[in-house]
């Protein structure tokens, strides 16, 4: 299941949905929005996606890790709009016969989608400031394939 | 050949209807369309400079021509997650 929705992400639907007879481990990572960055406090975070390319990216992201991990399910849900503090942004679920592959699997996309898939985050910090993220370096502009995603994750 | 370009979070303060219109030579690669938008607008080269472009959706590199019906975005450095 990919999901891309304004509303809050219900994070034990998404682990449920990875659950199968075939599964003997099931990963959910959950990220949320934090209060401090550094010695910045943050009030609530805004995100915003290209959602076509956006769903389109995840789902190649998630057929490669099937050719590495055999994946048995596997499930990505993002949020975008305002999402204040300590809700959920995302939720990545996996399982696979063993624990093994669902840990790195689930990191492995957790760490490209912040790289490859066309979504953006906008934070306002308490001195009432906004701010869109917009990490140092460039995208990179390539296929994904897993000799690329070593670096920079 | 006109062109519309997507624009998302900060690249959106070169419109914020999040799209612009421009016209570009036929054959133009996408290298020299991001020159021609931070030239357009001085003030956000150095995040135009670091964006990647996607052509119907995919990631382009600099040397892919543009044709008259792609759609094309530009794609800051992303921050999702």
């Amino acid at each position: 299941m990919i999901s891309i929705t304004d509303e809050s992400i219900d994070t034990l639907k998404v682990l449920e949905s990875v659950k199968s007879n075939l599964a003997g481990a099931s990963v959910l990572f959950v990220g949320s929005t934090r209060q401090f960055t550094g010695d910045k406090e943050t009030v609530r975070l805004e995100y915003e996606c290209y959602q076509t390319m956006a769903v389109e990216k995840i789902q190649q992201l998630i057929d490669l890790a099937n050719t590495k991990w055999e994946i048995t399910r596997c499930s990505v849900v993002h949020r975008i709009g305002i999402v204040g503090l300590g809700e959920s942004s995302i939720a990545v679920a996996v399982s696979t016969a063993h624990r093994k592959a669902s840990f790195e699997a689930a990191a492995w996309l957790v760490d490209e989608l912040k790289i490859q898939v066309p979504i953006w985050k906008k934070e306002l910090w308490a001195s009432g400031e906004t701010e869109w993220v917009h990490p140092s370096g460039t995208v990179r502009p390539i296929p994904i394939n897993f000799d690329n995603s070593q670096e920079g994750s | 050949m006109k062109i519309q370009i997507k624009l998302f979070a900060a690249a959106r303060e070169i419109d914020d209807r999040g799209q612009i219109e421009m016209e570009v030579d036929d054959g133009m690669q996408v290298g020299d369309l991001k020159s021609k938008i931070s030239g357009e607008y001085p003030k956000l080269k150095d995040l135009i400079l670091r964006s990647a472009v996607s052509l119907n959706r995919e990631f382009a590199t600099d040397d892919n021509v543009i044709c008259e019906h792609d759609e094309i975005a530009l794609i800051p450095p992303v921050s999702g997650g």
